[in-house]
């Protein structure tokens, strides 16, 4: 560290940073680590889905369907049962997805499925799993209307980017700390020393995938510009900048053009590549347009270089490359979406994303061990809120995550809305493990009794999963069913992780031992 | 709270700390949104006005003012004065839209 960044960052500057960075992790902290738990699911959504949807896992699929004609439009046919189909779009299967995801807007509502990739319709797998439940809570929070998910999402991580900024101020003494961990000693200093630690070591990662996360709905949640030179018409700039194309139903009804030399087309104009998704909007209409987006996994840029048909004629209708910013834009949205096929880079993001996780949750209990100094152990309404934050966000979360998991093993197929269901259970079970969290905060949250839920749970979805399905890990393996053993033996680990903590917390002694009496540091 | 207390010391004012807070909070989420969004507009309008694509002038201006926001966040924590904080960062995304409105009725 040069005298001039010494001097650049001035006492009075990292004093003026410790009150922002203080409150807005003590007030979006638990925001923030929904987020920043969900995000780190979301990475292998696919493969919770593939646990917690037995009914497709049929093996993996070496190509996609032969031929969409054969394979896709029966199956879209058997889902419309009779209605008007207006749009439909499939997913094709891919390496992580062996099935077909077929959804269909029709003139009385929606519909939807999954098929393998011959075609044959299965039965409904009733749940959001992973790709429809965990992954849009980690952008949206499943607040969709007027994009208010996003907005919340987005202001909590501006307020992330300035707490890891203003953090790096403050502390700014980024070397040492490579080689600190002071664990004999104190408890808050090992705290401390833990969030720095997370901080230093992982802060690119953490600074990338904030930034990345928020540009992705960047027209969205600053609309300046596209309000500027767009009028604010959001659709028209992604038409400019994506090359998207849409157009008006005629009303004049015409068949659907044959999909396969159309697949053909848009793998010659793309130069190589497969196809990942098919849409088709107007469907039987004079105005249909067929839409082929790119599959993503070889490359890192969430480019999809969708190529417009018309849907009677198959004539190639819009195929534009974007221009150099807004390619740049993509690469960064792919850095976020970590769409491409690289096993250990999604492991890496994977546990980046949970030490994200920890930055913030050492920082909540740094913030409450150093205010418990202050006020002493008789805690006031403000701690425990906070304390209770801290615990539901995090035991509390875990503990609703494994619930909806193990309710989704349980829950009978039959049953009405099942999904919805599972998601009624998510949030009542979060909301009670909040409640409990807020009830027991006496000298400190029920950190011990969440993690001992949390250990049983998890083994209960692990048990779950083999009495239900009959897939035990040997099974798994010998069926190189990676996908399944891979979510059984993370549920492994955390429920022999969060046994050993619930075992260790449980014979802590009391704060007033551990902490209070040696009040000898700058509290 | 040890940052609100020291910039009343500086600042030597009668305002309440509260109300000192609030305002360097209200300008640290909204006049920093604001600047940003000054920055977007104004940036995407001179960008076009420079022959750029319209969709690249967008996302260009866009990409800079979400870097630009957080640190504009943090410099109203920052700066000794609140209200100079305000002046800036309020005054500043008011002239930046004015001046991109400006731009809009000059370019073509």
């Amino acid at each position: 560290m040069t005298a001039k960044t010494r001097k650049l960052i001035s006492p009075a500057l990292r004093a003026a940073m410790l009150w922002p960075h203080t409150w807005a992790g003590v007030t979006l902290g638990g925001l923030l680590m929904l987020i920043f738990f969900m995000g780190s699911l979301a990475v292998f959504a696919s493969e919770i889905d593939r646990w917690m949807m037995p009914a497709t896992r049929v093996g993996a699929v070496e190509t996609g369907p032969a031929s969409l004609d054969h394979a896709v439009l029966p199956a879209v046919e058997k889902l419309a049962a009779g209605r008007t189909v207006r749009d439909w779009y499939v997913q094709l299967p891919d390496e992580r997805r062996p099935v077909m995801a077929l959804q269909l807007r029709t003139e009385t509502g929606n519909a939807g499925g999954m098929a393998t990739s011959d075609g044959q319709l299965l039965p409904p797998v009733g749940t959001l799993g992973g790709t429809y439940f965990f992954y849009p809570l980690h952008y949206s929070l499943h607040l969709r209307a007027g994009f208010i998910g996003y907005w919340i999402v987005c202001f909590a991580s501006v307020a992330m980017l300035a707490g890891l900024i203003s953090g790096v101020i403050i502390h700014a003494r980024i070397f040492k700390d490579f080689f600190t961990f002071r664990s004999w000693g104190q408890f808050r200093r090992s705290l401390l020393d833990l969030h720095n630690l997370t901080g230093v070591l992982v802060l690119p990662f953490h600074l990338m995938i904030t930034i990345t996360g928020i540009v992705i709905v960047l027209p969205i949640v600053l609309p300046a510009g596209v309000q500027a030179l767009y009028g604010g018409d959001v659709r028209r700039f992604y038409d400019d900048a994506l090359g998207n194309y849409s157009r008006p139903r005629s009303g004049i009804a015409a068949p659907l053009a044959p999909l396969d030399p159309m697949v053909a087309e848009a793998r010659r104009l793309w130069g190589g590549g497969e196809p990942a998704v098919v849409f088709v909007y107007n469907a039987g209409d004079a105005a249909s347009v067929v839409r082929i987006n790119r599959a993503l996994r070889d490359r890192i840029s969430l480019d999809v270089q969708p190529v417009f048909f018309d849907g009677v004629t198959g004539q190639v209708l819009k195929y534009q490359r974007p221009g150099p910013v807004v390619a740049t834009h993509r690469v960064l949205s792919g850095l976020h979406f970590a769409a491409f096929d690289h096993w250990p880079l999604r492991w890496l993001y994977l546990l980046f994303g949970l030490s994200g996780c920890m930055l913030i949750g050492t920082g909540m209990l740094y913030w409450m061990e150093k205010r418990r100094v202050a006020h002493g152990v008789k805690p006031g309404v403000g701690w425990r809120s906070v304390a209770a934050i801290a615990c539901g966000s995090t035991s509390g979360l875990l503990i609703a995550t494994l619930a909806m998991m193990a309710a989704n093993r349980l829950l009978p197929a039959g049953i009405p809305s099942r999904e919805l269901v599972e998601v009624g259970l998510f949030f009542l079970i979060w909301i009670g493990s909040a409640v409990h969290a807020a009830v027991r905060t006496r000298t400190d949250p029920p950190w011990s009794e969440q993690c001992t839920a949390v250990a049983l749970l998890a083994a209960a979805c692990v048990a779950l999963n083999w009495i239900t399905t009959g897939e035990h890990p040997i099974r798994a393996v010998a069926s190189a069913d990676w996908a399944v053993l891979g979510v059984d033996v993370v549920l492994a680990l955390t429920a022999v992780a969060a046994w050993r903590v619930s075992r260790r917390l449980a014979q802590r002694p009391d704060p007033e031992l551990s902490t209070l009496a040696k009040v000898t540091d700058h509290a | 709270m040890k940052a609100a207390g020291r910039s009343g010391r500086v600042e030597g004012r009668a305002a309440p700390p509260r109300l000192r807070t609030a305002a360097r909070v209200t300008a640290a989420v909204f006049g920093a949104y604001g600047f940003a969004w000054g920055l977007a507009a104004f940036g995407a309008e001179l960008g076009a006005l420079a022959g750029m694509a319209p969709a690249e002038a967008v996302t260009a201006s866009s990409l800079l003012a979400l870097v630009v926001l957080p640190v504009a966040s943090l410099w109203a924590f920052a700066v000794p004065r609140v209200t100079v904080g305000w002046a800036v960062l309020g005054g500043g995304g008011v002239l930046l839209i004015a001046a991109s409105q400006f731009a809009g009725m000059v370019g073509p």
